[in-house]
């Protein structure tokens, strides 16, 4: 593989991360707070579906950022209806919400669009830095992409700061950790893990607008495929890190965009085997990572007063 | 007395049907230290909680400061002065000290580890409390993490402090330490609440004693005015004169009980003292469980028990005797091979608890019996029926079906002859188990566990909270299966029902464990006594 080559994928590497990335953040936080959202999925999906529908719409992709986000959220906070308030099981509430969006969008877009589909979707523009993006290598990989894509990035930052040395990271850690603890101290457990599940909801949203006006330009049925369940296995992988899930997302972003090129490398090869690496690289990355994970001790367990 | 800083006015909580609390009334004024004992079971956690605005009261107010007072939370209850500290303490392990003094006392913003360190510094100076901010809550022992606990409870300006069960896990110098401390709070003015059931801390440190047995308060008066004999026979039956208690006053000399020096009685463990006069002769059946040198630790790593040996003979009804929480729980846990003892070694036939089998199965497929304390929670499966909670325990037994298959034919058989034979009050062998009254709950539990015939049969608390004739109804089958051959290993802190029952008698307290004696060579004062950890 040559230079050029290589800096092609590493590009395009770091562009196929930040759909899971935006994601991976998300549950970072909502697991955080011991709110398990298997649902990224569908969140996705259908962040994705309201972002074209919006954008096309309000002829910006901002507004289909925001419509994704708004969507993303109020899944979230559905979440956190079933599982926090309702006491649901939270893997049972994350798989409602996987059907939720993959119907939803799916039948919504077919509403919207009719068989034809839409036409030019409003994407992302590339934000290219100025002086920066004309380095020679790292330019075209750190310095010549989406707005979100440099939002994406300083998140899992600012989230690397907010969890450990806020107040605010200190008591979502406490309602993940000891939900009795933070309960003793004052702490509304459950709107704490609400808000956590929303902004979880909001972030998998803001991940699948990326998919469909940054990423891609426009929306395909279950267009996801299993980058939420990815954003997941990068959590874990990155043991509850912002910026281990950003190094874990990038990771497989990379996974992502190689398997395409080898699919095109070796075309006698059947294309599905490449399709998988990503997934066999999660897998093989959760089973290194489980042997040493300290997870959040309340995650995924509804909170009662006894 | 001056306006108390806190009184409670009628105050109940029910939970279903079970009325954990039932209208009580208690005050407690400024500068005074108010004991609050009972059994495990009695309530005191429930009151605990409403006062913490952890659990609303279902009828009832609680004022603070003469003002009636709305205990919503824990914030709620915390601006009003009052300080919590609990028993199961709420820790976050991976917090520091400093993390764990500023959650929920703090902004969303950026927290100043130096501003936290230095009122950590500060608090702990005015409570004469030595502990390190920077250090992380799990690597603190049981004695540090308690003055963690307690140092949350004064973060702020507390008017009363509450604490429950302090002294369980402590050392008998840090338990100095802690009343060192409730001395000083009680001194400038601050009313505290001591939830014990340790008679020692009583009479060490306390103003006033309420009793509650079975969510009712059946005493209120001054420490002055009472003996451990009297809180004895109130904790376990509600009255005074229970002849479980009697006599104590003879054998607690009040030098034994020293005012102010609580550190004089250490609760600490300490290796079995048996008087040899009062040691009795095995009785004439086979060994069929025997323990050496036992050592158990409670699951946050005090010592339950320590030097703990007896051996346990086919025909003979051992009781273990003593208040709840001095280690029985954990006993019964490692006869049953739930555990395995933290020292020493329990054997039973080929079995022994330092081998890989030592577990359940293996135990019961050795002729082990074992009817749970807790038979909600460990006795049955609510939901399921009478047939198959009936198997429970059982169903590995190859009579119990064909290869892989369970019988259900032979299963609800069987369901039938138990529910005659032990006149369970139930629509069928199909009905759903949590339906059942709490009697034919453990009528159903007895029936499963001695159906077999058993060869050790390990029952806890086995006639706790049933009425009087399902208590006959648990001795009688007690006593057959003795005179069957069986050998019985009973808990109970019922003095009525072990000289009822038992051949002899081991006492479990404060760590140490006495005898085993034959109830005919010794006296319910002196069991009473080794009951009180004296």
């Amino acid at each position: 593989m040559d230079g050029v080559l290589l800096v092609g994928l590493l590009a395009s590497g770091v562009r196929f991360a930040m759909p899971i990335l935006f994601a991976a953040l998300g549950e970072t936080v909502a697991q955080r707070a011991g709110v398990l959202n298997v649902g990224l999925e569908g969140i996705m999906l259908a962040g994705a579906f309201l972002a074209v529908l919006c954008a096309v719409a309000t002829g910006s992709p901002w507004g289909g950022l925001a419509a994704a986000a708004a969507g993303g959220l109020a899944m979230g906070l559905l979440h956190g209806l079933m599982a926090v308030r309702m006491k649901v099981d939270q893997i049972i509430a994350g798989i409602a919400l996987i059907l939720l969006g993959l119907g939803l969008s799916g039948f919504g877009y077919r509403l919207a669009f009719g068989a034809g589909g839409v036409g030019q979707v409003p994407g992302f523009a590339r934000l290219d830095i100025p002086g920066l993006s004309d380095i020679p290598v790292l330019g075209p990989i750190l310095f010549g992409h989406h707005l979100l894509a440099y939002a994406g990035v300083t998140a899992a930052f600012g989230l690397a700061w907010v969890l450990p040395r806020s107040g605010l990271g200190l008591t979502l850690r406490a309602v993940g950790e000891n939900p009795k603890a933070a309960d003793a101290a004052g702490i509304d457990v459950d709107r704490v893990r609400m808000a956590a599940a929303a902004f979880g909801g909001a972030m998998a949203g803001i991940g699948g607008a990326y998919l469909s006006t940054a990423q891609l330009a426009g929306f395909v049925e279950n267009m996801v495929a299993g980058r939420g369940f990815i954003a997941i296995a990068c959590v874990v992988f990155a043991r509850w890190n912002p910026v281990g899930a950003l190094v874990a997302a990038l990771l497989f972003g990379i996974a992502d965009a190689a398997q395409i090129r080898l699919q095109s490398l070796y075309p006698g090869i059947p294309y599905q085997a490449f399709i998988i690496l990503p997934f066999v690289l999660a897998l093989a990355a959760l089973a290194a990572a489980a042997r040493s994970a300290h997870l959040p001790a309340a995650l995924g367990r509804p909170y009662r007063r006894d | 007395m001056a306006q108390p800083v806190l009184a409670m006015d009628g105050l109940t909580k029910r939970y279903g049907e079970v009325t954990a609390v039932r209208s009580l009334d208690l005050a407690v004024a400024p500068g005074e230290v108010l004991a609050l004992i009972g059994e495990n079971g009695a309530g005191k956690s429930t009151v605990v909680n409403m006062i913490a605005g952890m659990t609303a009261p279902d009828a009832g107010v609680i004022l603070v400061g003469g003002a009636r007072a709305a205990l919503s939370s824990a914030r709620a209850a915390r601006a009003l002065g009052i300080g919590v500290v609990h028993q199961h303490y709420a820790l976050v392990p991976s917090f520091t000290v400093a993390e764990t003094v500023a959650l929920g006392r703090v902004g969303a913003g950026r927290l100043d580890p130096a501003a936290l360190a230095a009122r950590v510094r500060d608090i702990s100076d005015r409570a004469g409390i030595v502990v390190d901010p920077a250090a992380q809550v799990g690597s603190l022992d049981v004695a540090g993490q308690q003055r963690v606990e307690i140092l949350k409870a004064l973060s702020q300006d507390v008017r009363l402090l509450l604490l429950d069960e302090p002294t369980t896990v402590l050392t008998p110098e840090d338990a100095a330490r802690l009343f060192a401390m409730v001395a000083r709070l009680k001194a400038s003015g601050v009313a505290v609440i001591l939830v014990t059931h340790r008679l020692d801390n009583v009479f060490g440190v306390c103003d006033r004693v309420a009793v509650l047995h079975a969510g009712v308060k059946v005493a209120d008066l001054p420490v002055a005015r009472t003996s451990p004999r009297d809180l004895v026979s109130l904790m376990i039956s509600g009255r005074t004169g229970d002849s479980g208690a009697d006599g104590l006053a003879q054998r607690l000399s009040s030098e034994d009980l020293t005012l102010h020096q609580p550190a004089a009685d250490p609760p600490g463990p300490a290796p079995a003292r048996v008087p040899a006069r009062a040691a009795a002769a095995p009785p004439p059946g086979p060994v069929r469980m025997g323990l050496e040198g036992v050592a158990l630790h409670r699951a946050n790593g005090s010592v339950a028990v320590a030097g703990l040996g007896f051996a346990l003979h086919g025909g003979e009804i051992l009781a273990v005797a003593g208040v709840d929480g001095n280690g029985q729980s954990e006993l019964v846990d490692a006869m049953a091979g739930l555990s395995r003892p933290d020292r020493g070694i329990i054997r039973m036939g080929a079995l022994d608890s330092g081998q890989e089998g030592w577990n359940p199965r293996a135990l019961r497929r050795a002729g082990l019996a074992h009817i749970p304390a807790d038979r909600r929670r460990n006795g049955i499966l609510p939901g399921r029926s009478l047939t198959e909670n009936l198997l429970l325990s059982r169903f590995f037994r190859p009579a119990a079906g064909r290869g892989w298959l369970i019988d259900r034919t032979r299963a609800e058989g069987e369901a039938r002859a138990a529910i005659g034979a032990f006149d369970i009050r139930t629509t069928g062998p199909a009905q759903p188990v949590g339906r059942l009254s709490g009697g034919n709950q453990q009528k159903l539990v007895l029936a499963r566990e001695l159906m077999d015939d058993p060869a050790v049969i390990l029952a806890a608390h086995p006639s706790r909270g049933l009425d009087v004739r399902t208590i006959a109804f648990v001795q009688d089958q007690l006593r057959r299966h003795r005179d069957r051959g069986a050998a019985i290993l009973l808990v109970s802190a019922d003095l009525g029902e072990i000289w009822g029952l038992a051949d002899r008698v081991v006492t479990l307290s404060s760590g140490r464990a006495r005898g085993p004696v034959a109830p005919g060579d010794t006296s319910r004062e002196e069991i009473g006594g080794w009951m009180a950890g004296h």
